[in-house]
């Protein structure tokens, strides 16, 4: 029953991505997708896996998910500072 | 007497208890709309918990008089004494209790009713009603718990008592700020005291408490609690509040003040008994009681206010069953306040006449028996429900000599006084308040105070063979206990000596200085005067706390000035102005460095991203989550 927390949480992630038109929007989602997946390397661990490489994963996924924040948020100062606004559409715009 | 664990049925009165109290909440807190109705609601609140003792009675007496008990856990842990617990203790004397106490507050009620000069206000019945509630909680509690919920509802009938009279003017609300300040006080220590006394041994039901462990804690607690008890029981120190009180308010006041608390305080020993024995507070409470209780009586005789005496005679009374209860048990204790609490009531009807300076009035010959058979019925006299108790006691006493002698020398001070009261009271009550309704009122007390209504006896068990026993009262098959004492015969016949010797003594000694006393008092004014004077020890310990409080302002004063005006300026105020100027300058650059070293670092980060990505983030996320899926795929092919 506990993996459904983790699915929930993951596919409350993908509906925020495909449905915002907003940066952050698009960055909160990814956050809550990836949070959704390590949390469910968690649970597996515990309910019955072998322990350490389900939680090593779920520690590999949250760090490259903090990363992509990182990144996805350097981006989003870049966007507002160019264009004065957080679109995904602007992303583009910014190439080169 | 046999406990049955299961629960039998639901107590039928703790419904007319939440009813009664319901009403009465309604009507202090309902408005205009609910006040039309009084003070009928809070005599409606109190017939229905008379039905319903009656029906626990007729389950009691199918039920073959075992008493049960219902522990209603309300909290659990895995430590047994961190569970709260409200429990009702169903048991031939709680039901008794509960009937008397609500038949004799409806009978106060419906008297205040037919009384002209001290008109009732709603609220005011509303309190009683609610301090009544509060009292029976107490009475059919099994847990100490439940016993705590009891002394809340009767402290805040005791608060809306206080507030419907402090209206009247500044003096009152004195009076009534004080009062609730000393029950408080009374409520606290007993709370806290029975909290560390029996917790600290882990308790469960009071009517099956057993000691372990002695501790500091227990020693702590009994202390507090004992303290407490003293405290609620108002003897000499917390008598003072009769100074100033005005004699058309007597019967309300000590209704409230002394039959009220006694009661509640008198059920909460009751309950805690068990408990109490155990932790060894019996034999010390008893001597502390009776003690107590020959220093009210004393003061009271060297009272020159009627009311004065009689409302100190009230709490050396209640001592008296105190000290019934700590050397015998419960049973005495409560026939013998049956017969304190029914005298009172009739005496003060007598007593609360409003005082005419330099007119002698000579009663009419019906207010005359009143006040002589009210004499009687308070002094434990014979044919009245006072007696059996004395003499059960007189006759347990004559192993242990020091208690024997202060029990005589209490009730010959208690009958001198009351009979003194009495025949002061004669010579100056009036027929102009008496209704037929207070009459028939009187006369209901007077019943109800029959020794024979009790125990069966025609004379309170004051003859030996019994053979004034005109049947088996029903209210005997709990009390069967009684019957037992009289077995040996030359024990019997020394009690029936001590009893009527202090009885005789007492009333002779009322009415022989009945002229004389006045005299005395009229010749040795000084001596005299230390009654008076007495009262207002009191008064010394609330002054001294007030200068206690007060001293501590002023130096607190003294030390804020000084620290403000000249030492902190030079010391204290330089060094934190300093400080924080430091503070603040090194905190405005750090600031200013972290946020210009993550703006830069951010905008390099930003500036490379900003070439190296190709605009299409939601490419990245997804080949992030198949890799993950990967990831998962892997792993759950390892399990």
């Amino acid at each position: 029953m506990i993996y459904l927390i983790s699915v929930i949480l993951s596919v409350l992630g993908f509906v925020g991505i495909a449905s915002s038109q907003s940066f952050i929007g698009f960055i909160v989602g990814t956050q809550i997708l990836f949070f959704g997946f390590s949390s469910l390397f968690v649970f597996i661990a515990y309910g019955g896996g072998s322990q350490e490489p389900g939680l090593a994963f779920g520690i590999f996924i949250l760090a490259i998910g903090a990363v992509y924040q990182a990144v996805s948020y350097a981006l989003a100062a870049r966007i507002y500072q160019r264009s004065n606004r957080v679109a995904i559409s602007d992303l583009k715009r910014i190439r080169n | 007497m046999v406990l049955a664990e299961s629960i039998q049925h639901f107590p039928l009165f703790v419904g007319a208890f939440a009813l009664a109290a319901a009403l009465a909440f309604l009507q202090v807190l309902g408005g205009k709309r609910f006040r039309a109705f009084s003070p009928w609601s809070a005599i409606l609140g109190m017939a229905l918990l008379l039905v319903a003792a009656c029906f626990e009675w007729h389950g009691m007496w199918v039920g073959g008089m075992a008493a049960f008990v219902e522990v209603a856990r309300w909290w659990q842990s895995s430590q047994s004494h961190n569970e709260v617990q409200f429990g009702f203790f169903i048991d031939p004397l709680g039901i008794l209790f509960v009937t008397f106490l609500s038949l004799v507050t409806f009978l106060f009620l419906a008297m205040s009713e037919y009384r002209k000069s001290a008109p009732v206000s709603p609220l005011t019945s509303a309190a009683t009603v609610i301090s009544v509630v509060g009292v029976l909680g107490v009475w059919i509690s099994a847990t100490i718990w439940m016993a705590y919920l009891g002394l809340g509802i009767f402290l805040i009938g005791q608060v809306f008592w206080g507030v419907s009279q402090s209206s009247k003017n500044i003096e009152e609300s004195h009076f009534f700020e004080r009062s609730i300040r000393e029950i408080f006080l009374a409520m606290t220590l007993m709370v806290s005291g029975s909290a560390i006394a029996f917790d600290s041994s882990g308790y469960q039901r009071l009517d099956v408490y057993k000691v372990e462990v002695v501790t500091h804690a227990l020693v702590w607690g009994k202390a507090l609690f004992l303290a407490g008890i003293f405290v609620g029981f108002r003897p000499f120190p917390f008598l003072g509040w009769i100074r100033k009180l005005p004699p058309g308010a007597l019967l309300q006041r000590s209704f409230i003040f002394q039959h009220l608390q006694g009661a509640l305080f008198l059920g909460f020993l009751v309950r805690t008994l068990p408990a109490i024995e155990a932790v060894g507070l019996r034999q010390v409470g008893a001597l502390i009681a009776v003690s107590l209780s020959l220093f009210s009586f004393t003061i009271g005789l060297f009272q020159r206010s009627v009311v004065k005496s009689f409302v100190a005679w009230i709490s050396g009374g209640y001592l008296l069953v105190l000290f019934m209860l700590f050397s015998t048990g419960p049973r005495q204790a409560f026939l013998y306040f049956t017969g304190v609490l029914l005298a009172s009531l009739i005496l003060s009807r007598v007593v609360s006449e409003k005082e005419q300076p330099g007119e002698t009035k000579v009663s009419a010959t019906p207010i005359r028996f009143i006040v002589i058979l009210g004499s009687i019925l308070g002094s434990g006299g014979v044919c009245f429900v006072g007696t059996a108790p004395l003499m059960e006691l007189f006759q347990s006493l004559q192993a242990v000599s020091v208690e024997l002698v202060l029990l005589a020398f209490g009730f010959f001070l208690s009958v001198w006084l009351v009979w003194k009261v009495g025949i002061q009271a004669l010579e100056r009550s009036a027929l102009n308040t008496w209704t037929k309704g207070a009459y028939v009122i009187v006369a209901l007390w007077f019943l109800l105070g029959l020794a024979v209504l009790w125990t069966g006896s025609l004379s309170g068990g004051l003859l030996w063979g019994d053979f004034d026993r005109v049947g088996s009262a029903w209210i005997l098959s709990y009390f069967a206990g009684a019957t037992e004492s009289f077995l040996d015969h030359p024990r019997f016949i020394r009690a029936t000596g001590y009893y009527a010797t202090c009885l005789i003594l007492g009333i002779g000694v009322a009415y022989g200085l009945r002229h004389r006393w006045t005299i005395l008092m009229a010749r040795f004014p000084r001596f005299w005067a230390w009654g008076e004077k007495v009262l207002r020890l009191d008064e010394l310990g609330q002054n001294g706390l007030r200068l206690l409080v007060q001293g501590a302002y002023s130096i607190e004063y003294w030390l804020a000035e000084k620290l403000i005006h000249f030492a902190a300026p030079a010391l204290v105020l330089k060094a934190v102005v300093s400080m924080s100027r430091g503070i603040k300058l090194s905190d405005i650059g750090f600031l200013k460095a972290i946020d210009a070293s993550a703006r830069k670092s951010i905008q390099f980060g930003s500036r490379t991203l900003q070439a190296v990505q190709n605009g299409d983030v939601q490419w990245y996320v997804l080949m992030a989550t198949a890799s993950i899926l990967v990831l998962l795929g892997y792993y759950c092919a390892l399990l």
